[in-house]
């Protein structure tokens, strides 16, 4: 089973949401990183075909999906970015009449609902109406609702937005619990949601793919470039502006920051760290530093 | 921002709009109804009485009554001497022996009436005649009113100072004698009140209709549903959580209230009052003084109409208010809108026993008079004149309807204020109250499990019949059609009985039994004749006495109504021998088929397209508007499939208010009268004779209810391809414009407009005996197309990929 994506360019008008994207999955989890509106859900939406590309080919193993339609559909998962809703349903009421669209027979509806209700941990509001839902409830919705049918290409875009984090580690878990035989595709920023169970991470910058790897391979890139550094509370103020910072702690009435940078500073006291793949990302999509 | 919220709020201003249209159009129709002028043309009726109207102005009114009865003697003479020329025409020994003495006798008192007649025979417009006599006659009564008044109001005088001498009243009981004193001064606000002669129409029946009372409060009823709307947000308990902020906001949304009520009442009395005025004619005098009209006699506060129509309508706006002031009240008091709904009609229903059964005798008519139906319909109250004497009080109805509404409206906004301004947000006080909340929350479980069992099908019903409210405009289209139903005895003619009767023994195929019964009646009124002719001679020659020629003279009178039936029947009998047709009673037919019932049907048919387009305009604009919409397309059944339900209950939808509106149709005719000869050709039924095809009733029946439902259906499917393009809102806003708009102006009297009005295909009668020919197959074939059309565009629409 494979998802390839082919000279894939999206133009909105004049604007360049894509730019040429060549990228083939196969089973596992795929993390797309990017910053806000690098093309990550304009990359879904082709998949879905909710969104006409411009030019360029998707194909599931090796068939134009366009071509297969209905079919590569049924075999589509997809949870959305914005949440809409009917928020006149009720969430089982919902999860149900998604399930007769991808037309599952009514038992397996039943017991498919019943059963992602309880793995997205709303079994207990099955019955309540949607619109009376928290944000992070309405976002487990949507979640279930992806998962009915067992697809064979899941495309979750920022699943985690809103979640507590006892509900994002849940959830985590249970997609890749779930991804063995699946193609998940995960967009997000938050990195650490994908950099233990993504197999491969994909970076998205303003349309264009600037790398394909696994997450060893793409933290490896940046090795020797990570640096923690201790320093007086006065010269913060210059190494956020000049560095690239992805953290920093105090201790006592010093700071130690940690930068990620190909100049590292001379005149202070630095450790190199092992990079993680925060470090990458803010490698990747803050420049000029 | 609170009064954008509930003003620009598409749903009320929707609600609005429909509570209007409905209000208007079911009062056009009613008035198309109205007995008085059902067998005129209102346009010639209107235009006749205002140029009588104002030439009567330009003279003194002692001379008015005088000019109104020659002119009144001079059309009523014409006329009969036309009936009499009609009689002739027909049986002249009939008229010979019945009508001649009279003639001459009406020609000798009306001479040069009379020569005129004869010279002027082939030119008279008759109908116009008939129009004048019905216009003069009514004039003459309002006159014969208004020259009657002075002597009204002496004679209340003289009852009341009557009263007051006799000594029982005053000394047994005070409030009698209270009640004349008051009466008596009351009254004598009018005695110097100038009555004119002009058109009642416009006020009395708008005075008179009361839809419009109970459909602002549906209004108000949503406007207060977007203040609750709100509470469901959280933006609610975040600016409002303190009980200053609280009261802040609750004194702000009486003000929205009071502003949103009173200006829908306003804007829809003005239309109501607009829609009357160019109903009855479109010329406006409104200076003349509103006790002119008869109806008005007992209103004891002198005034011109024009100060009438703001008078009347302020003292809505204030009964609104009030009405609207108790809903909010009690829909914040009770929080729970089940709950609160089922208080609501609890106090509507005690208050319906008080005022249908309670007396106005009784010491506690206080509560007759200030009840809620009196302030949804004050007319009553405003108009008759009335004292109430409860606890030892003597108060007019009037005024007390006034105060009441003023004391209640203030309570009601003060208790809803403080109610707002001290409940927080989501406080169960009471155990009465977590009860209740129990309770609800078991039924809620409970619709929700029902729910959950629904196919796609179901669910998409339950969006539109519930979540887009679609449910309530069905009832209220049910509701309305069947209660425009005539449920009244109908009265019958001598003659139609006569003529009913005939058909039930004798109707269908074969004539010759018919023809033989008729020719017996011919002979038995031929009998009569005979005899009565003979008593005449023996009555000369004074053979018998002149009791025994006046029998014989009533006799032959009362064979009148036969003599009518025979000249109908003969009529009908010739044309169905000549045509080789049957003999069928045209009464029900003409009411389902013909003329009787098409105006009646015209307005169904506008209000199920309106209905239609309510019901229908969010079957897509709902996904496009909520981003289910992009997980929809991304399933296996999100496109083709989901699409063809989506048009099975579009259609199911249309199916049901066709059905509706043909099985109103039906009942209407079958409840009042029989319709026979199933398989006679329809061209037996003589309106029908037009028609450029030859088959049986009963499929000519099917056909014409088969072309209703294809149109109606086509309908829809024009509304689903608007709905895939638009939003919600805009779908209606448009569609309304395009497919309801020219019917209603057409309706209004606008001919034009008739080539652009869907109405006259969803109804199709009409088109059928009205076109040339086989013509009217060319719009319905265009709708057809347009449908079709429809309904491909769409599915390409909705189910192509990305865009
Ligand atoms: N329908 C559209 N019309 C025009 N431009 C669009 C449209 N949809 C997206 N864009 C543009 O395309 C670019 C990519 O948008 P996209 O939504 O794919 O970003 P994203 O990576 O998902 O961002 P985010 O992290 O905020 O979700 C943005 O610049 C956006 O403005
Ligand atoms: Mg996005």
């Amino acid at each position: 089973m494979e998802l390839e994506i082919k000279n894939l360019n999206k133009f909105y008008g004049e604007y360049q949401a894509l730019d040429n994207i060549n990228i083939k999955i196969t089973q596992g989890v795929y993390g797309l990183l990017g910053a806000n509106g690098a093309g990550k859900s304009t990359l879904m939406n082709l998949i879905t075909d909710n969104v006409k590309k411009t030019s360029g080919e998707i194909l599931f193993n090796g068939v134009d999906i366009l071509k297969l339609g209905k079919s590569f559909r049924k075999e589509l998962g997809y949870m959305p970015q914005q949440q809409g809703f009917y928020d006149k349903f009720s969430a089982r009421a919902f999860v149900l009449y998604m399930a007769g669209l991808k037309g599952l027979s009514r038992k397996q509806a039943k017991e498919e609902t019943d059963h992602l209700l309880k793995v997205v941990n709303l079994d207990k509001v099955a019955h309540k109406k949607i619109g009376e839902f928290s944000g992070g409830m309405k976002q487990r919705v949507l979640l279930a609702q992806a998962l009915l049918g067992n697809p064979k290409v899941l495309l979750l875009d920022e699943p985690t937005a809103g979640l507590d984090p006892k509900e994002r580690i849940r959830i985590r878990n249970f997609i890749s619990e779930i991804a063995e035989d699946k193609i998940v595709l995960i967009s997000t920023h938050v990195v650490s949601d994908i950099e233990f169970i993504a197999k491969e991470v994909i970076l998205l910058k303003q349309g264009k793919l600037v790398s394909h790897n696994t997450c060893n391979n793409l933290t490896k890139e940046i090795e020797n470039k990570v640096f923690e550094v201790e320093i007086e509370k006065e010269n913060l103020k210059y190494f956020q502006s000049n560095y690239r910072v992805s953290n920093l702690f105090y201790m006592g009435d010093k700071i130690i920051v940690r930068i990620v940078t190909d100049n590292p500073p001379k005149d202070y006291v630095k450790t190199p760290v092992s990079p993680t793949l925060e470090d990458l990302y803010l490698y990747v999509f803050e420049n000029g530093k | 921002m609170e009064f954008k919220r509930v003003v620009f709020n598409p749903k009320n201003l929707f609600l609005f709009m429909f509570v209007v249209l409905i209000s208007v159009g079911l009062y056009i129709n009613s008035q198309f109804k109205n007995e008085e002028y059902s067998d005129y043309n209102v346009t010639e009726i209107n235009t006749l009485r205002e140029q009588l109207v104002d030439e009567l102005k330009s003279y003194p009114p002692e001379k008015r009554t005088e000019i109104v009865t020659s002119k009144l003697t001079y059309t009523t003479t014409l006329c009969d001497l036309i009936d009499y020329d009609n009689l002739k025409s027909k049986d002249y020994k009939a008229y010979e022996q019945t009508w001649m003495e009279s003639e001459e006798q009406l020609r000798d008192e009306n001479k040069e009436i009379a020569k005129y007649y004869d010279e002027n025979k082939k030119t008279l417009d008759i109908n116009n005649l008939y129009v004048q006599q019905k216009v003069l006659t009514q004039l003459s009564n309002q006159i014969e009113y208004i020259n009657g008044y002075p002597a009204y109001l002496e004679s209340i005088d003289a009852s009341a100072s009557n009263m007051n001498n006799i000594s029982i009243f005053k000394t047994e009981d005070d409030t009698v004698s209270d009640n004349i004193k008051k009466t008596v001064q009351d009254y004598s606000n009018l005695k110097n009140v100038e009555l004119s002669i002009g058109i009642d129409e416009p006020i009395t029946t708008v005075v008179n209709s009361e839809l419009p009372g109970y459909l602002l409060i549906i209004f108000s009823l949503f406007v207060i549903f977007t203040f609750l709307e709100e509470r469901k947000q959280g933006l609610w308990t975040l600016i409002y959580s303190t009980p200053n902020g609280r009261l802040r906001l609750a004194l702000k949304r009486a003000g929205v209230l009071s502003i949103v009520i009173a200006v829908a009442t306003v804007i829809m009395y003005i239309c109501m009052f607009v829609t009357a005025f160019v109903f009855y004619g479109g010329t406006v005098d409104l200076s003349r003084n509103v006790q002119s009209i008869d109806m008005f006699k007992n209103f004891i506060f002198p005034m011109s109409e024009l100060q009438f129509i703001l008078f009347y309508i302020g003292i809505i706006v204030l009964m609104q208010l009030t009405l609207a002031f108790m809903l909010w009240f009690i829909f914040s008091f009770i929080q729970n809108i089940t709950f609160a709904f089922g208080i609501t009609g609890v106090i509507f229903a005690g208050e319906f026993l008080l005022y249908y059964y309670l007396p106005y005798q009784n010491y506690f008519s206080l509560f007759k008079c200030i009840n809620l139906f009196n302030f949804v319909n004050p007319a009553d109250g405003i108009i008759k004149y009335r004292n109430l004497e409860t606890f030892g009080f003597t108060l007019n109805m009037f005024n007390l309807l006034i105060i009441g509404a003023i004391v209640c409206s203030a309570a009601f906004v003060i208790s809803a204020v403080i109610t707002l301004a001290l409940k927080r947000p989501n406080k169960t006080s009471t155990k009465i109250e977590i009860q209740i909340l129990k309770l609800v929350a078991k039924v809620k479980y409970i619709f929700w499990i029902i729910v959950e069992k629904f196919t796609l099908i179901g669910y998409e019903f339950y969006k539109i019949l519930f979540i887009q409210k679609g449910l309530i405009v069905a009832i209220v289209f049910v509701f309305v059609l069947f209660n425009s139903i005539n449920t009244d005895k109908i009265y019958y003619s001598a003659t139609d009985s006569i003529v009913n009767n005939f058909y039930k023994e004798y109707g269908g195929k074969d004539i010759n039994n018919a023809e033989k019964y008729l020719q017996n009646l011919a002979k038995e009124i031929e009998d009569v004749d005979k005899e009565f002719e003979k008593s005449i001679i023996d009555f000369k020659n004074n053979k018998i006495t002149s009791e025994e020629y006046l029998n014989k003279k009533m006799k032959s009178l009362a064979f009148e109504s036969k003599r009518e039936a025979l000249e109908i029947l003969n009529e009908r009998l010739s044309y169905a021998k000549e045509n080789n047709l049957w003999m069928v009673n045209p009464l029900g037919y003409n009411i389902l088929l013909g003329e009787e019932g098409d105006s009646q049907q015209t307005v169904n048919a506008i209000l199920s397209i309106f209905v239609l387009i309510i019901l229908l305009s969010g079957i897509f604009a709902y996904e496009n508007k909520s981003n289910v919409y992009y997980i929809m397309k991304a399933t296996y059944g999100g496109r083709n499939y989901i699409f063809r339900k989506k048009i099975t209950v579009a259609s199911v939808i249309a199916v049901f208010l066709w059905f509706v509106m043909s099985a109103s149709d039906f009942y209407n005719v079958l409840a009042n009268y029989n319709l026979q000869s199933f398989t006679a050709p329809v061209k037996s039924l003589m309106f029908l004779t037009n028609l450029p095809f030859e088959t049986s009733i009963i499929t000519y029946v099917i056909l014409v209810y088969l072309i209703r439902l294809a149109m109606i259906l086509c309908v829809a499917y024009i509304i689903c391809f608007v709905s895939i393009f638009t939003k919600y809102e805009v779908c209606i806003a448009l569609l309304s414009v395009v497919l309801v708009v020219p019917s209603l102006l057409y309706v209004l009297g606008i001919e034009m407009f008739k080539y652009l009005s869907l109405s006259i295909l969803v109804s199709a009668s009409n088109l059928l005996r009205e076109c040339a020919g086989f013509t009217f197959v060319i719009p319905i074939v265009l709708v057809t197309i347009l449908g079709v059309a429809g309904l491909i565009f769409s599915n390409k629409r909705w189910c192509k990929n990305g865009t």
